[in-house]
């Protein structure tokens, strides 16, 4: 850079001074700085419309910090005065824009974040629902009952006939690792999956109907899958499994909850040598539990906690959820076990009231239903469909075409669940939901064939206030036709799962089909006999 | 002042006629002297602005002057996602990277120079320096102001590091290039200054002050570069510094406490602690306080507490307050430092108590309640004083002497018998202040006794015996009339009632009630006299008064002795009988005759002008009135006219026989079967009124003795109605568990025995009032 | 109240009170430096007519409270400008860019502002064909990169 100076003339002040007539650019004379103050007092689509004008105005136009700012403002900023506004004594939060992310309301994750208009415009889409669709056939049909998670951008699908495969999301056709499940000539049926991403590994655990455990282990950088270890539980079925960093939470068919430890710390060196078994840190009977159920597994610093989540019948107001929460030190001694449900949020009892009469009560007695005269105004008829618990959301979807939302709040002297509301927008039955701890949250209607995206956020902060809550509508999907054909309408995956899925029930399944990140959902679905499609909703 | 400028740094590199206008500030000289100032406010904001109108597209190549775009392919992202994203670019980093360089050369420049200087004379040109480049970095951050308000800010804004505004740029060298390299010679060089101070010498003390600002200055947050932490200050200043402190005064008190008594090292001491809370004051910053204090106190104190512990005991044998209180200032501010005191204070509290009790007890059994009284009150308000004076009356030391004053008053030599001594002699005490005759006359003196009576009453254990004893001699003293005041006595009720609750005080209460109630009926009897009584009953009747005592409040028993009484009282005592009956049917009055007495005249004797007037017990009216009818009676029809044991007449007769109103024979017989008396027509005495009716010592002394029978049963009673309502409220309990209840319940009144307890559950047991269960357990039979 | 003088580029020496002077952050800080000699200030970088007219708006907003917070969002929120300052920045294209540049130069942050947001106004609601012609801005894109611009930025229209 130095050297291309060294022939220009040195004399300032620069030409501008020297004006002549229509023909000068006195705009884009302006210093850089200039410029983007200028461009920092216009909108979106002005800031869009600047790019346009020129290279320079496609970079300035395009600045990060400009986009950051919008974004704060667009996102950031209604939440963060609505929570201010509404509990304005307790929570001193600011408002006024920062330009350093981690002060951000909620929003300390984008800290690192170096395209803005990037992340707006994600944001932005996942808003209105647009979306790019790509949809891919497996080169080699999988023969169902086919198992897919979404993880760090791999989509993971595992069946019995190819084992575990994994893709790239951004290219679902190119398959970047697969892995056989056991030998040929002893065919086994994967019937959990969990995955779980950390320092560019990517762990897989696959649950197989004889109640095997294997696990693998994918390294994102050299795409090279392998199996870390195999194990037998022993009990039957496995029917659910949740796996975080190093643990392993395992349901079977015979209602047994147990507690794994997948490996000591230092696993590059046992990793490789594949025979580290994991260890048993503790092993529950559960009696009781009524599918469609979930788990979950949260690890902190000091302690694990591992959570059942479970529908029960309760009769004052229909089915109901239990949640269990089981406190583990990390060597595996309990720290204690405690248990919530949502027959007070169905009520519409104040999560204050509930948290008394929960202690009150080890579960709802007749004068509990005195207490609160009026009809619960969350009523099931029928099981859910499925649910989703991330937490602290926790989603059901219905067959009634709604989706029930709760918000589980875990301190360290309490467990009780908040709110409760309904969410419509869904018009057929909702067979499968999932929700990631942002609050983001997709709902696959099958018979509609319509999918559905929410934002839960807002939905909390509402909560608290307590007003009669405006009804958040989920926005359905609209494709942007223009990048792809209009997908064909592929056949109700409720009946293509009906057939296939014989120990479980078949819409508890459906879990399985979904998955998706911060940029995009994918959906596994089976058009005609032994054709299945990945789509992918792509909302960069 | 201009000095030599150092060579232009890549002078090819920037536009030379902004960087010659910058680099004219020379940082090393003051501001005012330099003409191109002016134009240095201008220099920066060409540079950055400086970009050639851009006349096209083609315009933006390589050899576009500024950089005004960084090529796309640094932006890896881009590509990914499809869009055209390139970052803004501002100038400003090429000037921001020179500056610093400067600044960097300057720097070590300054270095270099400071190398020739040493101690004090480091001290004063680090201290120069510091103004001048603070001074300087002032200025220069106005003139790179436009820098500061673009280039850095976008930086920042973008989450850079290391990026800083010139302002703050220029302590961040200052820190990195000069201030590494010499802070350890600094610190020296200010820990020496602060030696010479210690010992005594004078230094010039803001100097040391700029270098604690400069250090301060110093730390600047990571995450805001707009505040500043204490980081630096602490590491480089605080740390040295204490650690310097501390090795200064080991030694220091290793050597003072060898040479020294412990009584002038205190003072030492307090001086020193004194001093360093000062220092900080004058030249350090606020936040080394409380590190000093607490390695001074550690030094200091800490380190020789055991040597000052031992002292104590001395110091309190030779009442040294001002050096207690000395001590106990120095140790109450290191943790437990108090602790070992305590003990030996309450040891030597609890010593000189029982010494003062022992000096009153060696003059023999016969001592004035008073003398014990005061006895206990004298070591008590002594140890109290030097607690509020010297120990600042810290709420421990309170209780340390509260346990040695409950020891001594409880268990000393007098108590040795008995534990209920002290409440018996407090409380005949309090009966000799309250008892007509008693020579404090002044009320307020009185009052200040009453509450003397009751510190002591504080200390008492056996509040029950007390009580017992009190109850006594307040029914006498109400009985027959004799309390010093009424606002005496309510004023003493109420001080019990606040020290022990209202049950305690009930019963007295209830006795001045009765008081005031007989009063009123004895005027509602003399008003039915007036209309019932004719002019006959009028002449024969006796003036009397009389008091309606209820039997379950007063501690009084009916008369030991069967007696008849004189027909002249019989009428009078007949006659209110019914007038009372009337009032009240089914009430059933005993008379307490032994408590009555009454005055007649003798108008036998010839010899006195005015007739002698005898105050007598009833019963020995009773004896006298007999006389009326002859001058001479045998023992055995005194007897038989009276009905009176012998234990009553026996001594009733000596005291008439004593005063002459009656004269044995044989001469100087004592009262016995074979003795008669006869009437003395020649009694004689100075006083017109003559006192007859005077206690019998035997009759005290069995009074006593009476008492604390009465206190064993009552105590039982007591326990086992709170053993009965305990059970009743938890139906089951472990028998451990009563046990600990009880004496719970019962302690504001006696220390109860373990066994007593024990028995009196026995005893309920056999009553079924409770049953054993199994393991342990009793259970409440309803 | 003291009055001190302004030199313009052009050599033109301007009394102006001081107080209106350090609306200025710049004049501010170099007064507060070299001291008040009572020579001239010297700018450089201004003419005499624009010079008047930086004068003109600090006379106006000399007794305005100095804005809180240096960056203050609500400030961006609005392209609104008040009618002074709406009429004040009726002028040449060539004197609302001399204005801005004087702001900037002087550090007159209000001023900057409400030049920038006027800029803004002249902006909005235009297509690109227009913004080019209204400020004779040249387009440097072949259609083909033109064409791909349009597309990757059509996604976001106001609401």
């Amino acid at each position: 850079m130095p050297k291309r100076r060294r022939d220009d003339e040195p004399d300032l002040p620069p030409k501008r001074f020297r004006n002549d007539g229509k023909s000068t650019d006195r705009l884009s004379s302006l210093s850089n700085e200039l410029l983007l103050h200028i461009l920092s007092f216009l909108s979106v689509s002005s800031l869009n419309v600047c790019q346009r004008l020129s290279r320079r105005f496609q970079t300035l136009g395009g600045d990060s910090e400009l986009w950051k700012r919008q974004y704060y403002s667009q996102w950031v900023q209604p939440r963060a005065r609505r929570l201010a506004n509404s509990r304005r004594t307790t929570l001193p939060t600011k408002v006024d824009y920062s330009p350093r992310v981690a002060t951000w309301f909620d929003h300390g994750h984008l800290a690192h974040e170096g395209n803005w208009k990037r992340q707006y415009r994600l944001r932005h889409n996942w808003s209105r629902g647009l979306c790019r669709v790509t949809e891919v056939e497996f080169p080699e049909p999988p023969c169902p009952p086919t198992l897919v998670r979404f993880c760090a951008g791999i989509v993971f699908t595992v069946e019995s006939a190819r084992g575990l495969r994994a893709w790239t999301a951004t290219d679902p056709a190119r398959c970047l690792a697969s892995i056989s499940l056991s030998s040929p000539d002893s065919p086994v049926t994967p019937t959990a999956l969990a995955v779980s991403h950390a320092h560019g590994k990517v762990e897989i655990s696959v649950g197989m109907g004889n109640g095997h455990i294997s696990l693998f282990l994918l390294d994102l950088q050299t795409s090279k899958l392998e199996l870390q270890s195999s194990y037998s539980a022993g009990n039957g079925t496995i029917t659910a499994m949740a796996l975080s960093t190093s643990y392993l939470l395992v349901v079977s068919q015979y209602k047994n909850l147990i507690l794994y430890k997948l490996h000591n710390d230092s696993h590059q060196a046992g990793g490789s040598s594949g025979a580290a078994v994991p260890r048993q840190l503790a092993s529950l009977k559960a009696d009781n539990i009524v599918a469609p159920m979930t788990l979950s597994l949260r690890v902190s610093q000091s302690e694990i906690i591992a959570t059942i989540v479970y529908s029960f019948f309760h009769i004052g107001c229909g089915w109901s959820l239990g949640i269990q929460e089981l406190r583990l030190g990390k060597d595996g001694q309990q720290l204690g076990s405690r248990l919530a449900t949502t027959v007070d949020s169905q009520y519409g009892v104040r999560p204050s009231q509930a948290l008394q009469s929960g202690k009150r009560h080890s579960a709802a007695e007749p004068d509990h239903i005195q207490s609160t005269p009026s009809a619960p105004f969350i009523l099931h008829q029928q099981p859910p469909t499925s649910m989703s618990y991330s937490h602290p959301y926790l989603l059901t979807s219905h067959a009634d075409n709604t989706l029930t939302m709760y918000l589980v709040v875990s301190t360290a002297d309490n467990l009780f669940v908040q709110g409760g509301r309904r969410l419509w927008g869904h018009t057929s039955s909702v067979s499968a939901v999932q929700v990631t701890k942002r609050g983001k949250a997709v709902s696959v209607s099958s018979r509609g064939d319509e999918i559905r995206i929410w934002e839960l956020e807002t939905a909390i902060s509402s909560l608290g206030t307590r007003k009669a809550p405006k009804e958040e509508h989920g926005i359905p999907l609209s494709t942007g036709s223009r990048h792809e054909p209009e997908p064909a309408l592929p056949r109700t995956l409720y009946e293509s799962l009906n057939s296939t899925d014989r120990e479980t029930s078949p819409l508890s399944k459906m879990q399985d089909c979904v998955g998706f990140d911060e940029e995009r959902v994918l959906l596994l679905r089976e058009r005609g006999v032994g054709t299945q499609l990945l789509e992918c909703y792509d909302f960069t | 002042m201009s000095r030599a400028m150092p060579p232009v740094p890549h002078k090819d590199d920037l536009d030379s006629t902004t960087w010659v206008y910058t680099r004219v500030l020379d940082i090393r000289s003051p501001v005012d002297q330099n003409p191109a100032h002016h134009s240095n406010f201008r220099a920066v904001h060409n540079f950055c602005t400086s970009q050639k109108a851009v006349s096209s597209g083609q315009g933006l190549q390589q050899g576009q002057r500024g950089g005004v775009f960084s090529p796309p392919s640094n932006h890896s992202s881009a590509s990914r996602t499809g869009l055209t994203w390139r970052q803004a670019h501002l100038l400003g980093e090429e000037l921001y990277k020179l500056l610093g360089e400067y600044l960097s050369r300057h720097l070590s420049d300054v270095f270099d120079k400071s190398q020739t200087h040493t101690e004090e004379g480091l001290l004063g040109f680090y201290i120069r320096e510091w103004e001048r480049y603070t001074t300087a970095a002032k200025y220069v951050n106005h003139i790179f102001k436009y820098l500061n308000r673009h280039w850095v800010k976008r930086e920042i804004d973008e989450g850079k590091k290391n990026v800083y505004d010139v302002y703050t740029l220029h302590l961040v060298k200052w820190k990195n290039d000069f201030f590494e390299n010499v802070h350890a010679k600094v610190m020296d060089a200010v820990l020496s200054l602060i030696e010479k101070q210690r010992n005594g010498e004078t230094i010039e003390q803001s100097q040391i002050k700029s270098i604690v600002g400069s250090f301060v200055s110093l730390g600047l947050d990571e995450n805001d570069s707009s505040k500043s932490t204490l980081e630096v200050y602490r590491k480089y200043f605080q740390e040295p510094f204490i650690a310097a402190t501390e090795v200064y005064y080991e030694n220091e008190s290793r050597q003072f406490v060898a040479e020294n008594s412990v009584v002038e090292y205190m003072k030492k001491a307090e001086a020193r602690l004194d001093e360093e809370k000062a220092r900080v004051g004058l030249y350090l910053h606020n936040d080394v306080t409380k590190s000093l204090t607490d390695t001074c106190l550690a030094v200091l104190v800490t380190a020789h507490s055991t040597l000052l512990r031992d002292e104590f005991q001395v110091l309190l044998d030779n009442e040294r307050q001002e050096d207690l209180a000395r001590m106990y200032r120095l140790l109450s501010r290191i943790k437990d430092g108090l602790d070992p005191l305590r003990t030996t204070f309450e040891n030597h509290v609890r010593r000189a108590g029982l010494a003062a009790v022992e000096k009153v007890a060696s003059d023999g059994e016969n001592f004035e309640p008073k003398l014990y009284v005061d006895a206990l009150l004298q070591v008590h308000t002594r140890y109290q004083n030097l607690v509020d004076d010297a120990f600042n009356g810290e709420s421990e030391f309170v209780r340390s002497l509260d346990n040695a004053c409950r020891e001594f008053v409880n268990r000393n030599r007098i108590c040795k018998t008995s534990s209920s001594k002290s409440p018996e002699l407090l409380a005949k005490y309090a009966d000799s202040l309250l008892k007509k005759g008693s020579k404090s006359a002044e009320e307020s003196e009185l009052e200040e006794m009453l509450v003397q009576i009751m510190t002591v009453f504080k200390y008492i254990e056996d509040k029950d015996v007390f009580q017992k004893f009190y109850s006594k001699n307040l029914a006498k003293r109400l009985v027959h009339v004799s309390s010093v005041s009424d606002d005496a006595e309510t004023s003493m009720i109420s001080k019990l009632k606040e020290a022990c609750g209202f049950e305690y005080t009930n019963k007295l209460q209830r006795m001045f009630q009765d008081m005031q109630i007989s009063k009123d009926l004895n005027n509602n009897y003399k008003d039915w006299q007036d209309k019932v009584l004719d002019d006959d009953d009028r002449r024969r009747m006796a003036d009397a008064h009389f008091q309606i005592l209820g039997t379950g409040f007063w501690p009084l028993n009916a008369p030991t002795t069967p007696f008849l009484a004189p027909p002249e009282i019989v009428k009078t005592a007949e006659r209110f009988q019914s007038f009372y009956f009337d009032k009240h049917s089914g009430r059933k009055l005993t008379w307490l005759w032994q408590l009555c007495k009454g005055e007649i005249k003798a108008n036998y004797i010839k010899s006195a002008k005015v007739p002698y007037t005898f105050q007598v017990s009833t019963y020995q009216m009773g004896i006298l009135l007999l006389f009326n009818e002859t001058d001479t009676l045998s023992y055995s029809e005194i007897e038989k006219a009276t009905t009176l044991t012998s234990e009553i007449l026996d001594p009733n007769l000596s005291i008439l026989l004593k005063a002459k109103v009656l004269i044995a024979s044989p001469e100087n017989a004592k009262p016995e079967p074979s003795t008669s008396f006869t009437l003395n027509y020649n009694f004689k005495n100075k006083k017109v009124k003559v006192n007859l009716n005077i206690q019998i010592k035997s009759e005290q002394k069995v009074e006593a003795d009476d008492t604390h029978k009465t206190i064993e049963e009552d105590r039982k009673l007591l326990l086992q109605s709170a053993i009965v309502r305990i059970m009743k409220s938890r139906k089951k309990m472990k028998h451990v568990q009563l046990v600990q209840e009880v004496i719970q319940q019962v302690k504001s009144r006696f220390p109860p025995k373990i066994p007593d307890i024990k028995k009196n559950i026995e005893a309920l047991m056999e009553k079924d009032y409770i049953e054993r269960m199994d393991g342990d357990e009793i259970s409440y039979i309803a | 109240m003291s009055a001190i003088t302004l030199t313009s580029s052009d050599g033109i020496e301007m009394s102006v009170d001081r107080t209106t002077a350090e609306r200025s952050v710049l004049i501010k800080n170099m007064l507060d430096d070299l001291g008040d000699s009572g020579d001239a200030v010297p700018l450089p970088n201004v003419n005499e007519a624009v010079l008047k007219k930086v004068i003109e708006w600090c006379e106006h907003h000399k007794n305005d409270a100095p804005s809180a917070s240096d960056d203050d969002d609500n400030r961006r929120k609005t392209t609104d400008i008040d009618e002074w300052d709406q009429k004040f920045m009726q002028v040449d294209q060539e004197m609302l860019f001399e204005i801005i540049l004087a702001a900037n130069y002087l550090d007159i942050k209000a001023l900057l502002d409400v030049g920038c947001k006027t800029v803004a106004n002249m902006i909005k609601g235009k297509s690109p064909e227009e913004i080019r012609k209204t400020f004779n801005i040249q387009n440097d894109f072949t259609p083909e990169e033109e064409d791909q611009i349009r597309r990757e930025n059509e996604w976001a229209e106001d609401r």
